[in-house]
């Protein structure tokens, strides 16, 4: 349901964009892209893809791994907010500055990258490591991603390694990438295997009858396939919990001007899709302001509640779409009241747009247990930016002139009448006794 | 790397006849097989699948069996490149496939093993579909078919998946039961029986013959003292009453602050009167001393005695 919502509210907002133009989309997280160019890929090769970069406003610094200047941080701080690696055809190091480490210490400090493997060598040593720590498990050298169903007849009639994807099946998270469904995507390269990290995002995958093999071992038949079926995937990515993504696409020959060019191609979309969603161009959400109050009153997110109090939690979550925030409208967002275990796990409706963002509310009775609760907003789904957000406050107990009173009691009706009769009757009693007497003195008797 | 794909497209074009040819198979029987024999067979073939659902028992594994032919004609290379058998779960499309043992006659064996079936295929009443495919480098026409379904043995729930992001199921907390009371009507039945026992009570006093009968004199020598003195004390249970209610102590306090000297006063004069009317009895009457005397002598009597 959320996935049929969120892709209404994206074909809205990209119904006057022209499917074949790219759209005019800003990243949030910078517009220095560095881009690591083996000595092996001319850049002309890549002209529309690294052109569609350019009329988005990024800033390409086009480096070879083996530059001494080249260094992804300076003085400490993120030198690039995202990066872009080829990788050499054969057996080759990155140098010191690429490898595993400080890629990864790249993406904590907040950087994106994005990795195109040679399609011939998949994977150096450093760059298999890097992927192993994403979950992503790397093809052996010289291995080939063949479907014999759905191959481009002209470019390799024999081999059937130009391979065809499908977007309508093969594409995983077509929502977010925009790509037409009617077209064709084209592969030529090797196939890796995801973990089973909820961190990763799978973008596109092999079809069904799709396998990989090694020209070396498995000429004759393939008896035992490095990976086969829809569990080859071709392009993935993850995003950290400090949302810094990294996407690995298993072939750059994906995004040459060649595939861009080829009839009915889908390539250059899916290659803008990539790359947007890579440098948080789409899929970006944010949490804009979280209030809580008691039902019905003014003051704002007070530091204590009673048990057994309405409260109305109210959250502003926007979306980034081409160059502006909007309202991000889903009905999975959900709010846990939670004290060590969820007391209320409640599901935020979407009640109307305020600004540049979409509030979403409910109202619950807190509960009849005192202690410091926290309001849980824990938002994250796969391909958008994750949302976190805690928010401690005290729920004290009745004080002790919020009770029931007695005679809000029924059983207390016998008790409240008797001290009232007793009351009365005393008063009764005390003018009986205290104003009777005889009617005369008593007379002495006398003889 | 040229020379490998060189031979690779030489042994795809070994087919010496002009006709463009497909993959087949023939000959296919499904076994269910356990250590202690063979518990089912069937047959099927590239147009007729499986009959029925196969179950497969945990300790068990179907063996398929067929022989694979690319046309009809001899000489022709039977062995092809991806020789599979695919089980699929229909509804999440999760597969798994499982490679043939092709030999050069073009017998082919595949083996599915329930121990080598993926957890995350099997549940309670899913049926996996399974397919056979065929197809190798070259023009030669590829075989994806489906020849039926097996059901394999659920035995118990397999462990919790992986994390995947998404919604949670909803909670709402239920509260501690409110305290039950007693029906009014019950209630008010026992303050029934309060006021009745006090009504009789009042009503004794009034059989005997108390009466205030001494009002009238005392109100007409000192009014401001018993009047005053009873209202000032029935304003301090009102002052009270309303504190119950749920005034402050602070109005409490000066409520009582205000009537405390009025009952002071008023009480003080109405004691006065009483002394000068003789209201007070002092036990100094004759018939109280009477009683006194012989009560001393005969304690004192007795404590010689003992």
């Amino acid at each position: 349901m959320a996935l049929f919502l969120r892709r209404i509210m994206l074909m809205l907002s990209i119904a006057f964009v022209a499917l074949v133009s790219i759209a005019t989309a800003l990243s949030t997280s910078g517009s220095k892209l560095l881009v690591v160019l083996d000595p092996s890929i001319k850049k002309e090769d890549y002209s529309i893809f690294f052109d569609d970069l350019k009329d988005r406003d990024f800033d390409l610094d086009f480096r070879t791994s083996n530059d001494p200047n080249l260094s992804l941080f300076s003085f400490g701080e993120r030198a690039y907010d995202q990066v872009i690696l080829t990788l050499p055809p054969t057996q080759k190091a990155l140098g010191p500055n690429l490898l595993a480490k400080p890629l990864l210490e790249f993406m904590t400090s907040g950087g994106n990258i994005l990795v195109l493997l040679n399609p011939a060598e998949h994977a150096l040593g450093s760059v298999r490591e890097f992927a192993r720590e994403l979950g992503i498990h790397l093809p052996f050298r010289d291995t080939k991603l063949v479907d014999h169903f759905n191959y481009d007849a002209a470019i390799s009639p024999e081999l059937h390694d130009a391979v065809i994807l499908d977007p309508a099946t093969d594409l995983v998270a077509a929502p977010l990438l925009q790509v037409d469904s009617t077209k064709k995507i084209l592969y030529s390269g090797s196939a890796f295997v995801l973990g089973n990290n909820h961190l990763l995002f799978p973008i596109l995958r092999a079809s069904d009858t799709a396998y990989v093999y090694d020209p070396a071992e498995e000429l004759l038949e393939s008896d035992a396939p490095f990976v086969s079926g829809t569990q080859a995937y071709v392009v993935a990515g993850i995003q950290a919990r400090d949302n810094a993504r990294a996407v690995i696409v298993a072939s750059s020959s994906m995004l040459s001007d060649e595939a861009f060019n080829a009839a009915d191609s889908a390539n250059r979309e899916l290659a803008a899709g990539i790359a947007k969603w890579t440098f948080q161009e789409t899929g970006v959400i944010k949490l804009k302001s979280v209030t809580h109050k008691l039902a019905n009153t003014v003051e704002e997110n007070p530091q204590i509640y009673r048990v057994k109090q309405d409260i109305t939690y109210e959250a502003e979550i926007s979306e980034w779409i081409d160059d502006k925030w909007v309202p991000f409208v889903a009905d999975d967002v959900q709010l846990e009241f939670t004290m060590l275990d969820p007391y209320y796990r409640l599901n935020l409706t979407a009640v109307g747009a305020s600004g540049d963002s979409e509030v979403y509310a409910t109202t619950f009775k807190s509960p009849d247990q005192h202690g410091m609760f926290t309001f849980n907003l824990n938002y994250k789904r796969t391909g958008l930016s994750y949302i976190e957000d805690k928010r401690t406050v005290t729920l004290r107990h009745f004080g002790h002139n919020e009770f029931l009173r007695s005679f809000e009691i029924p059983n207390a009706y016998p008790y409240i009448t008797s001290l009232v009769v007793v009351v009365v009757a005393w008063m009764l009693f005390i003018v009986l006794w205290v104003f009777s007497g005889p009617e005369k003195a008593p007379e002495k008797k006398t003889q | 790397m040229l020379l490998r794909n060189v031979l690779v497209a030489s042994l795809a074009v070994c087919v010496s006849s002009p006709l463009v040819s497909a993959w087949t198979f023939s000959n296919a029987t499904l076994a269910i097989n356990e250590r202690s024999g063979t518990l089912q067979t069937h047959q099927f073939s590239v147009s007729v699948p499986l009959p029925e659902i196969v179950s497969l028992p945990s300790s068990a594994l179907a063996r398929l069996r067929f022989t694979v032919r690319s046309d009809l004609t001899p000489d022709t290379n039977n062995k092809p490149h991806q020789a599979y058998a695919i089980i699929e779960d229909p509804v999440t499309k999760l597969e798994s496939s499982f490679t043939a043992d092709v030999r050069e006659n073009g017998r082919a064996r595949v083996d599915i093993d329930y121990k080598t079936i993926p957890t995350a295929l099997l549940g309670p009443n899913k049926p996996l579909t399974v397919k056979i495919v065929l197809a190798s480098f070259g023009t030669e026409a590829p075989l994806k078919v489906e020849i039926g379904q097996i059901l394999p043995a659920y035995n118990g729930p397999a462990p919790a998946g992986p994390i995947r992001f998404g919604s949670k199921p909803e909670i709402i907390h239920i509260f501690r039961p409110d305290p039950k009371f007693v029906s009014s009507a019950i209630s008010l039945f026992f303050s029934a029986i309060v006021v009745t026992t006090a009504v009789a009570l009042i009503g004794s006093w009034l059989h005997i013959g108390a009466a205030p009968s001494q009002l009238p004199k005392a109100l007409a020598s000192s009014p401001f003292g018993h009047l005053g003195f009873f209202a000032s004390i029935i304003a301090i249970e009102v002052a009270f009453f309303n504190y119950y209610l749920g005034s402050t102590i602070f109005k409490l306090i000066a409520q009582i602050s205000a009537l405390a000297p009025i009952a002071f006063l008023s009480g003080s004069r109405a004691l006065r009167e009483f002394q000068q009317n003789g209201m007070i009895y002092v036990w100094k009457n004759a018939a109280c001393e009477e009683l006194r005397e012989p009560t001393i002598n005969w304690i004192i009597l007795h404590l010689y005695l003992r």
